[in-house]
């Protein structure tokens, strides 16, 4: 008797353009739509990257533009405050009272959001040099701020190289801070009775 | 100031450190990361999964399954600048997974490869004291797995770590003895530097080096001794014994004895790096380096063991490796290219009849190219040229028929060379689409891959087997004869 392979039905063109398919499939797979308010709203928006030490490092362009990205997926327009706004206070409630009152006076913003990261080394891992990023967000309605909230998440960041530093592994998590972000927006918003469009 | 207001002064500073609070959140000051790379490839060629035979036609396909765990735990958390800070790391890693190599996850596979503690700003500003394991090095080259510019990976000991503005500077200390030994360990004493400079945001230099010296220590069978009179075929033959039994018959309890002896090795290692325009960073290294000699040989002769001591024969054994790495964005966002050059030149001034790989010439490249079809959906193409040249003679089998043993190209039970051809030329392409969660980049990881890989090589079956390679007419397997080889991998590679 001859083995001879078969694949019923499917000719070899009919599999690669399945595969072809799927793939194109895989990669237009889509996501939930976000909370957005019916009204374009200003939030005040200030991000603070620190090293290990706790000396403050320049947060990269990337991730303040994606940030702001974000929030207007929501209606939700940024109002970028200068870190110096919150001075040299340490804890994550000193700074967002601190960024309330130096956006009192603008005063439009009902919204308060404050991001906090931390970076520090942690080795040079097979190749890679591994960074651990502590981020805090704070979410406050300036009118409620005993209503805020907090979503505190840790992450790894995989740097190549040796002079990269904080700021690479704050972009490099990027991705998770904005999710992060999204989800909490989003369930704040939702208890507000925003929409989804 | 006394005894007294220095002891204030201390307790002061203890407490206004304690009293800074940091605006994170709390966190364990234990840790864990790690890296893991797993794949299924099945072979119908007879292969062992592999495409080819080594990382020199790139990592890519030609490396097995591997997991490391990385512990840590920061006993004084770094919480200001210039305050004493602490952390004790633990590595283990292997190259094992069940299921996916043949030694099924075994856990002899697996080693404890770095133990190791940190200090920093103790005693010294700005200097991270390490005690310990001590691999240091520069940097890698992504596509082929490889670090030419490396340091201290064998050493155990001390080192001293400077690092403010632009300079990077590591001084160490230790004993490599246990790696470069095993159970045959004598002490290996070892000492070097490597110096780290950032000219500018993205051009840096760096250079260093390492002396690794055996003492002489007599009365140790494992310190380096000479045994006399050995001629270097008959060591490479397992002959010596034998050949001394027939110049002195019944006279074997007077081979000459071991003398003690010294050995020497070094290396020195170089670093530039730099990034421009669309190149996002470039990375050369040079390593040139003298081995550290062999220890000895045991040879079973009439029934007896003979040890012979080598350190004469084998303290010649120089490596020169020269590696490029370069990482190009061609189009933002759309398609990125890493092109990888690697030359290597090793010689052994003692042996100039056996093939062998500390006598021979290799010269590689490597290209890969990848495209975003959307930020997680990549296609990945890579492909390879490498040629790798004997410097004594045959060493490869370029047709099924060629014989094992050969002078010169012609059949010789006695001969020392293998094969017909003392060059391999290899090419590989390998290609196929990656599924990247975390985004663009050829070094984004998690990324999981299917990859069809495709090699030609000079030489045949040049991967890894099963076959039965004998010429005997009652090989009852045969030999297939196979240039052409074709694999496919579904893989996974991640940090975490």
């Amino acid at each position: 008797m001859v083995l001879r392979p078969h694949v019923a039905g499917l000719s070899r063109s009919r599999l690669l353009a399945g595969f072809v398919f799927a793939l194109c499939a895989f990669g237009c797979l889509g996501t939930t739509p976000p909370q957005r308010l019916a009204t374009a709203t200003p939030i005040a928006l200030v991000v603070k990257l620190e090293s290990a030490a706790g000396v403050a490092i320049e947060v990269p362009a990337r991730v303040q533009h994606e940030l702001a990205a974000t929030l207007a997926a929501r209606n939700l327009q940024a109002e970028p405050v200068p870190v110096g706004a919150i001075g040299d206070v340490r804890t994550s409630q000193e700074r967002v009272a601190a960024l309330l009152r130096a956006t009192a006076a603008a005063g439009t913003a009902p919204w308060v959001l404050l991001v906090e990261a931390r970076a520090r080394f942690f080795s040079l891992l097979s190749g890679r040099y591994r960074w651990e990023v502590e981020l805090r967000t704070s979410l406050v309605p300036r009118e409620r701020p005993d209503a805020m909230q907090v979503s505190d998440l840790s992450v790894a960041a995989f740097l190549q190289f040796e002079h990269q530093g904080e700021a690479e592994a704050l972009d490099f998590v990027r991705r998770q801070l904005i999710e992060d972000l999204a989800a909490l927006v989003d369930r704040v918003l939702a208890d507000v009775g925003a929409v989804r469009p | 100031m006394g005894m007294r207001g220095l002891i204030c002064a201390g307790v002061a500073a203890l407490i206004a450190t304690s009293a800074r609070v940091h605006a994170e959140p709390e966190r364990s000051r234990f840790s864990a990361g790690g890296y893991l790379r797993v794949m299924t490839r099945p072979d119908l060629q007879g292969g062992d999964g592999k495409l080819g035979y080594w990382n020199l036609h790139g990592r890519l396909l030609n490396e097995g399954p591997y997991a490391a765990l990385e512990l840590k735990l920061d006993m004084l958390p770094e919480t200001a600048r210039k305050t004493p800070w602490t952390s004790l790391h633990a590595k283990i890693e292997g190259g094992s997974v069940q299921g996916a190599s043949r030694d099924n996850g075994s856990l002899a596979s697996f080693r404890l490869s770095q133990l190791y503690a940190r200090a920093g700003n103790v005693g010294l500003a700005d200097v991270t004291w390490q005690i310990g394991s001590l691999d240091y090095y520069f940097g890698e080259l992504g596509l082929y797995d490889l670090r030419p510019a490396q340091l201290f990976f064998e050493t155990v000991g001390l080192s001293a770590r400077y690092r403010r503005g632009v300079v990077d500077l590591l001084v160490g200390v230790g004993d490599s003895g246990f790696l470069l030994r095993g159970d045959k360990y004598d002490t290996v004493l070892t000492g070097g530097l490597a110096l780290r400079v950032r000219v500018a945001a993205r051009f840096e230099l760096g250079a260093g080096g390492q002396l690794v010296y055996e003492p002489e220590v007599k009365g140790n069978r494992f310190a380096p001794h000479v045994t006399p009179g050995i001629d270097y075929e008959d060591y490479v033959r397992g002959e010596v014994v034998q050949r001394y039994d027939e110049a002195n018959p019944g006279r074997l309890d007077d081979l000459p004895r071991p003398q003690p002896t010294s050995a020497l090795g070094w290396k020195a290692v170089a670093y530039l790096g730099f990034g421009v325009g669309p190149l996002k960073w470039n990375n050369l290294f040079l390593k040139v380096e003298l081995r550290l000699p062999d220890q000895f040989v045991v040879e079973t002769f009439a029934e007896r063991d003979f040890t012979l001591h080598v350190a004469a024969l084998t303290n010649e054994r120089m490596s020169v490796q020269l590696g490029n790495e370069a990482q190009l964005e061609l189009v933002p966002g759309a398609l990125d290219l890493v092109w990888g050059v690697l030359i290597g030149e090793d010689s052994d001034g003692d042996n100039s009849i056996v093939p062998s790989d500390y006598d021979r010439s290799y010269y590689s490249t490597v290209l890969r190219l990848q495209t975003y079809v959307t930020p997680e959906l990549h296609l990945l193409v890579e492909t390879s040229l490498a040629r790798e040249i004997s410097h004594n003679g045959n060493a490869y089998r370029s047709a099924g028929d060629s014989v094992f043993g050969s002078t010169a190209g012609l059949s010789d039970p006695r001969g020392l060379e293998i094969g017909d051809s003392d060059t391999r030329d290899t090419w590989q392409l390998k290609l196929g689409p990656v599924l990247s969660p975390l985004g663009l980049g050829v070094y984004a990881r998690p990324s999981f891959r299917l990859l069809y890989g495709l090699q030609w090589s000079s030489q045949i079956n040049a991967f890894g087997n099963s076959f039965v390679e004998s010429l005997d007419q009652f090989n009852q397997y045969g030999s297939p004869n196979q240039r052409w080889h074709h694999v496919i991998a579904l893989e996974v590679e991640a940090w975490f």
